[in-house]
């Protein structure tokens, strides 16, 4: 197994990652964060969109209001939330924290999350073709019912 | 202008609410009722690869019917 796949196993189990800060004296602080759940999934994919809007990665920011970034922090504050490296932070510590280091944690949460741009609209593509697939599917059982019904019909009549 | 945009991002949140809708029906449908809360505390990795597994599931079966309708004719 390598680390790819060891890391797509401990995702699927819950399991966050390590946002890593590089410190001016070379040195690097990791804190761990937590993977969020299907009820976040509407804030994200919102602000995900609206990242989307910007013309450029350098204006993404920028694109952002105030309603996204309040969406952000209160993803940021959930991902921080239990993890063990901010037990000894109070909520405004937590709070301070994730003002300073924003852009990071934002990038963390999409990356934890396997919410990339493209990864978005491919998953929502799965939504879809799971939907269609289905319909193909019962349609085919569907068939074969009628098919089969048909058959024993005939046999009634013929016998 | 501005009334232009808000329709735009409500329809934009309208169309997430239909996914998460969806993938719910999605998962109830392969297995089974899921309680609304179990569903909600799903990571949301976890929940996207269990959808690629139906998916592939989907996908091998409709092969195989394909194969049997060639076969058939």
């Amino acid at each position: 197994m390598d680390k790819i796949d060891l890391e797509r196993q401990r995702k699927h189990l819950g399991k966050g990652g390590y946002l890593e800060l590089n410190n001016e004296d070379g040195t690097v602080d990791k804190f761990y964060l937590n993977q969020l759940t299907l009820e976040d999934l509407p804030d994200l994919l919102y602000v995900l969109s609206k990242l989307q809007q910007a013309e450029n990665p350098e204006a993404a920011f920028t694109a952002l209001d105030k309603e996204s970034i309040d969406i952000i922090t209160k993803l940021a504050l959930k991902s921080i939330k239990n993890s063990p490296d901010f037990k000894d932070f109070s909520e405004e510590e937590k709070k301070q924290f994730i003002v300073a280091n924003f852009m990071p944690i934002m990038q963390k949460i999409f990356e934890i999350n396997d919410l990339g741009a493209s990864k978005m609209s491919a998953d929502i593509e799965a939504i879809k073709k799971a939907r269609t697939l289905r319909r193909l599917r019962e349609n085919a059982t569907f068939n074969a019912n009628v098919e089969k019904t048909g058959r024993s019909e005939v046999k009634k009549a013929s016998q | 202008m501005q009334m232009l945009k808000k329709l735009e991002e409500a329809k934009s949140r309208k169309q997430v609410s239909e996914y998460i809708i969806m993938l719910h029906h999605i998962f109830c449908r392969e297995y089974g009722w899921i309680p609304f809360e179990e569903f909600k505390k799903l990571p949301i990795t976890t929940a996207f690869d269990l959808l690629e597994k139906i998916n592939e599931d989907y996908e091998r079966e409709r092969e195989e019917i394909e194969k049997i309708k060639r076969k058939v004719r």
